[in-house]
């Protein structure tokens, strides 16, 4: 649904072009530690002997580009073949960033206190980072047509993390470039696996340096991942599912390729459309969603919704549904703090095994040990 | 001359109306033997669970829905067409539709006034209810406004040129606001300017059907003033009407069933200007107290029927209402509009 | 003496410009129609004729002072109230499709007929008087967007009839139509203030026919004179020739018809009685010659002189040249053509 959006993208800033070629030179054999990219599709990290090349894919009106940068040391010369290619000095001290996903990514990596601008100071759920909030140290930068490119030019970031795709020819983010403040945009949305999400966790690990520690992080992320993997499929029973808060009779289904499907499958959930073709969501109307809602076991993703009661406010049909009948409404608004910020969408991203274990324990009770929910809980 | 003419007509557009009603609900995007649809509508439900769910829950409100506005729609195009004497006025003309989109755009999209719909949400409105209640708001103080400003000005053009100015100006901020918001946000705005009939069930429906009836009453009431707006207002006072008030009552019920059924169903185009049209070259008359009853038949018919064809039966998709009302009616209106010699004359 | 129907106090109307500085038209008046009158209200265009008859017909605010009917402030009336005494025929073009003529005329009905325009028996009545009166009858069935001007004022004149009201008010009532139905309306108009004691006030330009017809004559000049009474007094006054007067025309006291003034008129005397020399009189007026009476003992002799000659239904022109030639005619156009081919 995202991709829908997002207008004609980047070319790289003044230098550097769409679709250069570089010549390949040797690989190195070691800088600090070096992390391989297993799951996620969307990005490359090539490490060279003082030096790496971080590639992101970009995706243009259909097409897809590749967008280079240079991870260079503070200090040191860039190599005379990389000339062109936009320069990031590691490790990176000062960062702006635009989506909760990359503040949960920058937890993770546990350089949150290197956030100097947001996007939105509304939704944010990291206590730490509100604390440095309220303390003035990090400043709101503006979402979307709104970014504020002067204010984050004065904050002097090294990059800016968006999640949509700017159009690098307009105006502010033209100044952005020409002041050497490189815009990465981060598309782990477009990722098809949960890991392959979190895995975007090693991008901001490979600009501050910290590939060790997040590359032993991760691989006991994916681990315990796998293993609940193997629990669901495993499964006795397959319950069905149905997913998200429809509008006026517009019901918006995950499509058969997306990452929730594939979360669903690990779960050892049945899901009525995992045929489907699709990465992002399929557009149904009411009536064809019936026949699998009126019988669904579970309900899953309500929304903002918070009660059983405000679920049959706002369509009294639902309240025919079995789901909503036997109590099976789950929705992961569990984490929501007292401004309404929902954690899911900041540290769910790099907690998919605790996602997962919420899904198993919903749909297989008592499969595992503890039967407490992290993300979600139950609608009464 | 009032003959039994009409009444012949007005009968068969009843028989038509019930016709495209039942096969509304007999088409859609499942597949339902027409015997169980029968059965369901008149006796008791089907075996099949399923099927009685979406005959008696989803496509007879639906249906209902597109009575409801198609009567409402156009017999609130037919009152602003009559008092402005402009064969172009539909119900949007006074600004309420902008009104009800400017309580909408307030709700979903608002840049940064996330907290207040945080704040909003926790005393339990959700989504669609609110956004109904917000689209109300709106309409219903474009309503107040251009009330009292009709009660001031002695002029009706000067009230169109406002109306359509009160239209702009919320447009403008719509804008504005679209700029800041994010583009989830504005496709869910996007999405609700292309107008659905459906979601409209049990108790929105009934209050839905009573505020629109309320207007249709009140419309068909105030016959005789809006007869003899037709002569033009110095006529009209002339022989005894008062304009305030005419204008009053006027404004009041058109904007009650242009506001209301655009709070429920979103902005919904092209019915208010045409049917009146069509309904005139139908009856070959200007009493209204033929063409209101007339524009009802008329219109809930075309959006039954537009309805029918938004479902694509078959397929899964459905394409937006606003989408078939244009692209069906308008051809309809320019062949009638053909025919008639005098296009200025209304 | 009924009391008057309407009757206007120091009134003033006129309208207020953009800038705020108000036009006034007349003022202050003290005017009044009872029924069985017909009045005209005449002066040039531009005098402000509408205008007087809008504000008393309440359609304008007054400047200032007010307007009565039956001896009630207008404001004070009730919209229907007032309907029910004052009826409308005004220029506005009313185009509306798919209005029948008859379903117009029934309109007129509107203060009388139920609250949601049923008719009853004296309605049927009133409005089959009204299509008789008006002489409409044979395009009843007709959408008003197809009738001529003619016939569409003749419609909104039975409208106003069928509003069966004491008084009838008309703005231009003859504007669109051809003679004859002109004079049928001033006719019908009269008829109707005497037959039926309607008070009528109308203006037009038809200053002959009102002079015929009207009981009373409401001259407005421009600018500011006001002058009111029965026409013959407003002739013999001379206050019509001030309001019409005009360098090129002339307000001839005996025909009561305005006459064309012509430059560079040539004398021309003349003798003749009856229906003939009065005839040729005015074609020698309109040819631009300038009448001499040949009998009249002061006249100064001319040397063009102009015999009618009436013998046993027997006409014949005589046209004397001085000194030079006499002719005789059949016709007066052979007369003028000759006339014209001499040379002085």
């Amino acid at each position: 649904m995202n991709k829908f959006f997002f207008p004609v993208i980047i070319l790289l800033f003044s230098c550097g072009q769409p679709g250069e070629k570089q010549p390949a030179p040797t690989p190195a054999t070691s800088v600090s530690a070096s992390s391989t990219i297993k799951y996620a599709k969307g990005f490359r990290i090539d490490y060279y002997d003082h030096y790496k090349v971080l590639s992101l894919a970009n995706h243009i009106a259909g097409q897809t580009d590749t967008l280079h940068y240079l991870l260079l040391p503070e200090g040191a010369t860039a190599p005379a073949d990389r000339a062109g290619m936009p320069v990031i000095h590691t490790p990176v001290k000062r960062l702006v960033v635009l989506s909760s996903s990359h503040v949960g990514m920058a937890g993770f990596v546990g350089v949150a206190d290197r956030i100097i601008g947001l996007g939105s100071l509304q939704y944010i759920s990291s206590p730490e980072l509100r604390q440095r909030i309220n303390a003035g140290a990090v400043k709101e930068v503006g979402l979307d047509n709104a970014i504020n490119d002067e204010l984050i030019v004065a904050l002097h970031p090294s990059t800016v993390l968006t999640m949509s795709n700017p159009d690098i020819t307009s105006g502010k983010n033209r100044t952005l470039a020409d002041a050497g403040i490189p815009i990465m945009p981060i598309a782990e949305w477009l990722e098809t696996t949960p890991l392959g999400r979190a895995e975007w966790v090693k991008l901001l690990a490979a600009l501050t340096d910290r590939e060790e520690i997040v590359n032993k992080k991760f691989d006991s992320v994916a681990n315990e991942y796998q293993r609940l993997a193997a629990l669901g499929a495993g499964a006795a029973t397959h319950p069905s599912v149905i997913i998200g808060m429809p509008f006026k009779g517009s019901w918006y289904m995950p499509a058969g390729e997306s990452y929730m499907v594939r979360l669903l499958d690990d779960a050892g959930a049945d899901y009525h459309w995992k045929d489907s073709k699709g990465t992002g969501s399929l557009s149904l109307n009411f009536e064809m969603v019936a026949p699998v809602a009126l019988k669904a076991d579970y309900w899953l993703n309500l929304g903002t919704i918070d009660s059983k009661a405000a679920v049959a406010a706002t369509d009294a049909r639902f309240t025919q549904f079995e789901s909503f009948r036997t109590g099976a409404l789950y929705n992961n608004t569990l984490r929501t703090n007292d401004i309404g910020s929902n954690d899911y969408w900041e540290s769910g991203i790099v907690n998919p095994h605790l996602i997962l274990a919420d899904l198993i324990r919903i749909m297989h009770p008592g499969l595992l040990p503890k039967d407490s929910l992290y993300y979600y809980k139950q609608l009464k | 001359m009032p003959g039994i003419f009409p009444k012949v007509r007005l009968a068969g557009l009843f028989l038509l109306l019930f016709l495209a009603f039942l096969l509304d609900i007999s088409l859609g995007s499942v597949k339902i033997p027409l015997k169980e649809v029968f059965h369901i509508l008149f006796a008791s439900p089907s075996a099949d669970s399923t099927w009685t769910f979406i005959v008696e829950k989803i496509r007879i409100p639906k249906a209902l829905t597109a009575v409801l506005a198609g009567c409402g729609l156009s017999v609130s195009g037919l009152q602003m067409q009559t008092l402005f004497r402009n064969p172009l006025a539909d119900p949007s003309v006074l600004g309420i539709t902008a009104g009800a989109g400017l309580g909408v755009a307030m709700v979903m999209l608002a840049g940064g006034n996330m907290a207040t719909l945080f704040a909003i949400r926790e005393l339990g409105l959700s989504g669609s209810l609110l956004i109904t209640i917000a689209a109300c708001l709106g309409a219903g103080l474009v309503m107040i406004l251009v009330l009292i400003l009709s009660s001031r000005l002695r002029d009706n053009v000067l009230m169109l040129i406002i109306g359509i100015m009160i239209g702009s100006i919320t447009i403008s901020v719509t804008s504005i606001w679209q700029y800041f918001s994010s583009p989830e946000q504005v496709k869910d705005y996007l999405l609700w300017t292309f107008g659905s009939l459906g979601g409209v069930t049990g108790g929105q429906l009934l209050i839905l059907g009573s505020v629109v009836a309320l207007g249709l009453i009140m419309a068909w009431l105030s016959s005789k003033m809006l007869d003899a707006l037709l002569l033009g207002e110095n006529y009209a006072r002339s022989m005894g009407l008062d304009p305030r008030k005419a204008r009053m009552v006027i404004i009041c019920s058109s904007s009650l069933l242009a506001g209301s059924i655009t709070a429920f169903c979103g902005p919904i185009g092209f019915v208010g200007i045409a049917v009146p049209h069509i309904t005139r070259q139908l009856f070959r008359s200007s009493d209204h107290r033929v063409l209101v009853p007339g524009c009802c038949l008329t219109g809930a018919l075309l959006l039954l029927v537009c309805d029918t064809l938004s479902q694509l039966p078959g397929s899964s998709t459905i394409l937006p209402i606003n989408v078939i009302t244009a692209l069906a009616g308008a051809p309809v209106v320019i062949a009638l509009l053909l025919r008639q010699k005098n296009i200025n004359a209304y | 003496m009924t009391s008057p129907l309407i009757q206007t106090r120091a009134l003033q109307t006129g309208y207020q410009s953009r800038d705020k500085t108000t036009v006034t038209t007349k003022g202050p008046l003290t005017l009044e129609v009872r029924r069985g009158q017909l009045v005209c209200l005449l002066g040039p265009n531009g005098a402000g004729k509408s205008t007087l008859l809008r504000t008393i017909a309440g359609l304008h605010p007054p400047l200032q002072g007010n307007v009565e009917i039956n001896g009630r402030d207008i404001r004070l009336h009730s919209p229907i109230q007032r309907a029910r005494t004052v009826s409308l025929v005004l220029t506005d073009k009313v185009s509306t499709h798919h209005l029948d003529v008859y379903s117009l005329v029934a309109l007129g009905r509107y203060p009388w007929s139920s609250w949601l325009g049923g008719l009853g028996d004296i309605d049927k009545a009133a409005i089959e008087w009204a299509i008789d009166a008006a002489d409409i009858r044979s395009f009843l069935d007709r959408k008003i967007v197809t009738l001529s001007d003619g016939e569409h004022q003749k419609v909104m004149l039975a409208r106003a009839l069928a509003q069966d009201t004491p008084l009838l008010m008309l703005d231009e009532p003859t504007a669109h139509l051809d003679l004859p139905s002109r004079i049928r309306l001033m006719r019908l108009l009269h008829l109707l203030a005497r037959q039926t004691g309607k008070g009528v006030l109308l203006s037009t330009h038809e200053l002959e026919l009102a002079l015929q017809v009207a009981d009373e004559v409401w001259l407005l000049q421009d600018p500011g004179a006001f002058h009111h009474g029965a026409p013959e007094d407003l002739v013999l006054t001379g206050a019509f020739e001030a309001a019409f007067a005009h360098e090129d025309i002339r307000f001839d006291k005996q025909t009561g018809t305005f006459t064309i003034e012509h430059d560079n008129r040539r004398p021309v005397g003349f003798s003749g009685e009856g229906l003939a020399a009065q005839w040729t009189r005015r074609a020698l007026q309109r040819e631009g010659y300038f009448i001499v009476d040949s009998q009249a003992p002061n006249e100064p002799p001319t040397s063009i002189r102009v015999r009618v000659e009436e013998k046993s239904n027997l006409i014949k022109w005589i046209l004397e040249i001085e000194n030079k030639d006499q002719r005789q005619f059949d016709t007066i156009a052979d007369l003028l053509k000759s006339l014209g081919q001499t040379s002085i």
